[in-house]
């Protein structure tokens, strides 16, 4: 089954941001962007939409299946 | 510290003075079978710093939580409270199944005392914050210092 993986980390080092600081921007304690960056949380659809409108892109862009990566 | 407390830290300490009390509720009950008088004053002692410990936990989770100015809560803290809620539940009907069915098949009769009753309220709070921290604990000590890398 394919895994969903996020480029998130990618996107904040580029901006420079803090998980702390994405963390306030979007709502969400800094634990939770540590695991959505890890991989150990699938966020809701507000959640994914709030991400993808900070870094100005897309969901689909964000977050990906492995497989389709591939 | 209201500013710098996170939701876990303040789990934390309820759940750990959930302990504390549990356990000077039961030496209170049990030192006056084991034990003279000349102990029980330090285990009044005790018992007062439980409940105030207690008290002061909650208070501090409830003034946190309405009054933070960083993000406490969010979705990911509401899915594993619910997971905490849903352990706990599971945990207590399973007891009182257990419970129910040991009276239905013995002759003995099982009441609770104020202290057990008093033991068991307590226990279930500590048990659904105990829960929670094993939930949460995926974001581990890493996420408490901003950016590993």
């Amino acid at each position: 089954m394919p895994t969903l993986t996020t480029r998130i980390k990618e996107y904040r080092q580029r901006a420079g941001i803090k998980q702390e600081e994405l963390g306030e921007m979007v709502g969400v304690r800094r634990e939770t962007i540590f695991r959505l960056e890890k991989g150990l949380y699938n966020p809701s659809l507000k959640l994914a939409m709030d991400l993808a409108k900070v870094f100005e892109t897309t969901v689909e862009e964000l977050f990906f299946f492995e497989d389709e990566e591939k | 510290m209201l500013k710098k407390a996170s939701y876990k830290q303040l789990i934390l300490l309820q759940f750990l003075s959930g302990i504390v009390l549990i356990c000077a509720k039961l030496l209170d009950y049990i030192v006056p079978y084991i034990s003279g008088s000349p102990t029980y004053w330090a285990v009044n002692i005790f018992m007062f710093v439980a409940f105030f410990f207690y008290i002061f936990a909650t208070t501090l989770f409830i003034v946190n939580v309405r009054s933070a100015t960083k993000v406490l809560r969010d979705e990911l803290t509401t899915e594993n409270e619910a997971k905490a809620v849903e352990f706990t539940f599971l945990v207590i009907m399973l007891v009182a199944v257990v419970g129910m069915g040991y009276t239905m098949f013995s002759n003995i009769d099982l009441s609770l005392n104020n202290d057990l009753l008093f033991c068991i309220f307590i226990g279930i709070c500590t048990l659904k914050n105990g829960a929670y921290l094993v939930y949460d604990r995926n974001g581990g000590s890493h996420a408490d210092f901003d950016d590993e890398d």
